[in-house]
């Protein structure tokens, strides 16, 4: 597994902690005060930080950590979550997500944004007023007001120290010439060849189990370490229990290093950032009590530069305790460490990040308990299995489509096979039952792979409408409103192509009803409602479709101004007369816009028209119900899957084509007397006591130019998504079967009335009836014309 | 210390000692608890301290039943997580040295 690798599954994993994110701090906007949420929540920003940290992303790791900081002082309950604090935080969850993406697309997030923000959340970690948004942009690049907000400020004087020319340090060390070549893995970087001539630091490490558990291994963070100067490690293994009594999965040993660098304290406290919370550190300028070393036994100092690595058994072994006792000495010799470091300022930082003012990490105590339970019972839990209950694994999307692919030409050629045995029944009628038992079974275990490789594409709709939590934030910030969005059915699952399709959409909808479907809050308040707004988003499946509702509890769409828009735009004339649903659906209409100013964030020249057309292209519907005063919903229906759909095979005029299942009521054959005369050129067919529009497809699609009889024909009685049936009229049904969709956008172009294509089981081509197309073409011939010339 | 004069039994450590190792590994040395052992981690490529954690804590018990443990060959890499690790030669003894 190469680093890109990795950092792909760190950025897969970032989206889900994102999600997670998302998901507790808009439980906590609520209300939900249950602490294992905020924690939920600090765990996910320290996790991003965490990989961040082992990619260099600086600038997400600089974000995070401050986020992380406030969120601690939320989990301490040094800060109370109220209005103002979320609001921070949700927008901070947004620009962690935006520096995410950027990390992994490469591209850039206003420093600005991230910046004031940042301020914002230090102000609030500190218990300060929110500085005012305007007077930040001088901050800059996010990392540089990220970086830990106090401690920088206190360590700043040991910074400078090392900057300048670092005082000699006469403690006996050796400089040696430092080679990477020899690591395997190091990263061939700054060659601290000088660390002879920097300050002396003593690190005391005390790993805890949960470290390990998370993957993170002393030696790794000792070999980073080992990159900033020389080092000599001292190994305290007095807690150790005999063999048998040991956890081998607890923590027992403990290490006191001296380490002689240019580098400063932060750069030592960085080597173990992404482990802070699973280990006491202590970093204090200068030498280890030379006392405490010399009685200890178990500590004998091993030194250790990176040169070692790779010239191992050679010197160590033949002489291992000579050179340690060897080493033992400089050590302790110069014990009153001449460190000629600023020991004050610097003594302050180094208990770790607790000591300053009020709302620094304060890591040891909470995060513990947070970041790994395991600590508490190292013996009785196992380790990563305790953070990982559902097991599952992670595939390439790519192997799930070819695995899809397959199967829909295993299905093909099922379809295939089952055609030529039938047409070949009398030759093999000998023992024709046995294989068209055969056929059957192998019918029904299709059936059944097909099922469950759907299955594993399919997703819950969840991101996406946490997405769109976002959306309506900004929107309403940027419109001056206050909405609130509810969502509903979130684990509503549907193929994942589908669900990659859908934010773009939804998002232009949401703006949409934020914008333009809720009024202003003094125009609420006015009409006797709530002053914030409501956007309620729900997914839902029926009848083998999803559907998705965006609803609004805005003013509903004012009729009379779009009626009047219409007119204006010579979309209708004066005439017209017009039902509701009708004036409602002409927003869809290219290029209609209401809005009499194009606001910033649904006037981008882009229309409902838009929405209308990638919900098509997904096999979907759309459309309006809107209630006066009340608000309106806008509800979509799409496939679950874009891959296989159940559909009843006919012909029309000597061509064969599907007419997808879900939307057929039931079929018939019309009478003579069923059929009646309507206008000069409709027909209806009284079906039980009604009476429904008879659409010739053949004549719609213009396969014939006369229409065909109906008494020779069947009748495909369907529902369309707009309400009201529609009796679709073909030449004869051929049989029912499940065709694997093809595209015709990607392998031809959009036809109007196709929905798409599939390959039946004798090879041909059959085209896929979009049944609603059909049933909007039916219902005014002149605009079917006009919708299938102009496409 | 142990018996030189008898054959130790040996312990041959897994090309990989992270975490997922290191229960087998404590495992297999309880069960050889009161024989003298030496530890063949030759083929060692990567090693974490719970593994030496573990060996240290063998080391000891051992000591205490008067056995001896010893490091037959190690790799350069577990040489080298040993020296990153502050582990001497006199914690852990290796063959030519105990």
């Amino acid at each position: 597994m190469d680093m890109n690798e990795i950092k792909e599954i760190f950025f897969q994993e970032c989206e889900e902690q994102l999600t997670e994110l998302e998901t507790g701090l808009l439980a906590m906007n609520d209300g939900d005060d249950d602490p294992e949420t905020v924690n939920a929540v600090f765990r996910a920003v320290h996790s991003i930080k965490g990989g961040a940290g082992a990619f260099g992303l600086d600038d997400l790791v600089a974000f995070a950590h401050v986020f992380e900081t406030t969120l601690d002082c939320v989990r301490s309950n040094k800060l109370e979550p109220d209005e103002t604090v979320m609001k921070v935080m949700l927008k901070s969850a947004d620009v962690l997500a935006d520096l995410t993406a950027a990390a992994r697309d490469g591209g850039t997030v206003d420093p600005a944004r991230s910046s004031t923000l940042a301020k914002d959340l230090e102000a609030l970690a500190n218990g300060q007023p929110l500085p005012d948004g305007d007077a930040a942009p001088e901050a800059a690049a996010p990392a540089a007001p990220a970086a830990p907000a106090e401690p920088v400020a206190e360590a700043a004087p040991a910074a400078e120290a090392s900057e300048g020319p670092a005082p000699t340090d006469d403690s006996g060390f050796q400089p040696v010439p430092f080679s990477f070549d020899d690591m395997d893995e190091a990263p061939a970087e700054e060659a601290p060849e000088a660390a002879a001539d920097g300050k002396v630091y003593t690190v005391e490490f005390k790993p805890n189990a949960g470290l390990y558990a998370k993957g993170n291994d002393t030696a790794l963070l000792f070999r980073d370490l080992a990159q900033l100067g020389q080092m000599e490690v001292r190994c305290n293994s007095e807690a150790l229990p005999d063999l048998e009594g040991m956890d081998p999965e607890d923590s027992y040993l403990t290490w006191s290093i001296t380490l002689t660098t240019e580098s400063d304290e932060d750069a030592i406290r960085q080597v173990f950032e992404f482990a802070e919370w699973d280990c006491k550190l202590e970093v204090t300028a200068g030498k280890p009590d030379a006392d405490e070393n010399a009685e200890e036994a178990p500590m004998v100092p091993v030194p250790f530069d990176l040169s070692m690595l790779g010239e191992p058994e050679k010197e160590e072994a033949p002489a291992p305790a000579a050179e340690a006792k060897e080493v033992a000495a400089p050590a302790t010799a110069p014990a009153p460490a001449p460190a000629p470091v600023p020991a004050a300022p610097v003594a302050e930082v180094a208990p770790t990040p607790a000591p300053t003012p009020a709302p620094t990490p304060a890591p040891e105590p909470a995060p513990a308990k947070a970041a790994s339970p395991i600590i508490k019972e190292p013996a009785k839990k196992p380790k990563v299995s305790a953070v990982a209950p559902a097991q599952q694994i992670r595939v390439d999307l790519e192997r799930v489509d070819r695995l899809i692919n397959l199967v829909g030409e295993l299905v093909i050629n099922q379809a295939m096979l089952a055609q030529s045995v039938g047409e070949n029944e009398e030759t093999v009628s000998g023992q024709g039952n046995n294989i068209n038992l055969g056929l059957d079974e192998l019918n029904q275990l299709t059936r059944e792979i097909q099922d469950s490789v759907m299955a594993i594409r399919a997703q819950p709709v969840k991101p996406v409408f946490q997405r769109m939590s976002r959306i309506v934030r900004e929107s309403a910030d940027m419109v001056g409103k206050n909405v609130r969005l509810v969502t509903e059915g979130e684990n509503t699952e549907v193929d994942k192509t589908v669900i990659d399709k859908l934010a773009e959409p939804l998002t232009h909808m949401i703006r949409n009803s934020v914008d333009h479907g809720l009024e202003s809050a003094e125009g609420r308040m006015a009409a006797g409602k709530d002053p914030q707004g409501m956007v309620k988003l729900s997914a839902k499946h029926r009848s083998g479709r999803i559907v998705i509702e965006i609803e609004d509890d805005g003013a509903g769409i004012n009729r009379d101004r779009v009626k009047q828009k219409a007119l204006d735009n010579g979309l209708i004339t004066p005439e017209s007369n017009l039902s509701d649903e009708e004036i409602d659906n002409l927003i869809f209409h290219p290029g209609f816009s209401t809005a009499e100013e194009l606001s910033d964030i649904s006037g981008r020249g882009v229309g409902m028209d838009v929405v209308k057309k990638s919900i098509q292209s997904l096999g979907g519907r759309i459309s309006i119900q809107s209630n006066p005063g009340k608000g309106s919903i806008f509800s979509m229906s799409l496939p679950l899957t874009l891959a296989v759909l159940d559909g009843m095979v006919v012909s029309v005029a000597d061509q064969t084509l599907v007419v997808p299942l879900t939307a057929i009521v039931e079929t018939l054959q019309p009478e003579k007397s069923d059929i009646h005369g309507f206008g000069a050129k409709q027909r209806l067919i009284a079906i039980r006591e009604t009476f429904c529009p008879l659409v010739d497809v053949g004549e719609i699609l213009k396969f014939r130019d006369e229409p065909a009889d109906p008494i020779e024909g069947v009748a495909l009685l369907v529902e369309s998504e707009g309400g009201g049936q529609r009796a679709l009229m073909v030449d004869a049904i051929q049989g029912q079967r499940q065709v694997v969709i093809k595209s015709l956008e990607s392998n031809y172009s959009n036809v109007p009335g196709i929905a798409a294509a599939t390959i039946l089981g004798d090879g041909r081509v059959a085209l896929i009836l979009d049944v609603d197309m059909i049933v909007s073409a039916s219902k005014g011939q002149g605009l079917a014309l006009e919708e299938m010339m102009s496409a | 210390m142990g018996d030189e004069s008898e054959a130790p039994s040996i312990l041959k450590l897994p090309d990989n000692l992270d975490l997922n190792a290191v229960s087998a590994m404590h495992t297999e040395l309880v069960g050889l608890k009161g024989q003298d052992v030496e530890i063949d981690a030759a083929d060692v490529r990567k090693s974490g301290a719970q593994c030496v954690q573990v060996l240290l804590a063998a080391k000891k018990t051992w000591d205490a039943d008067g056995k001896s443990l010893v490091i037959g060959s190690m790799s350069e890499a577990f040489g080298n997580t040993l020296k990153l690790l502050g582990i001497s030669g006199e914690v852990l003894p290796t063959k030519e040295t105990a």
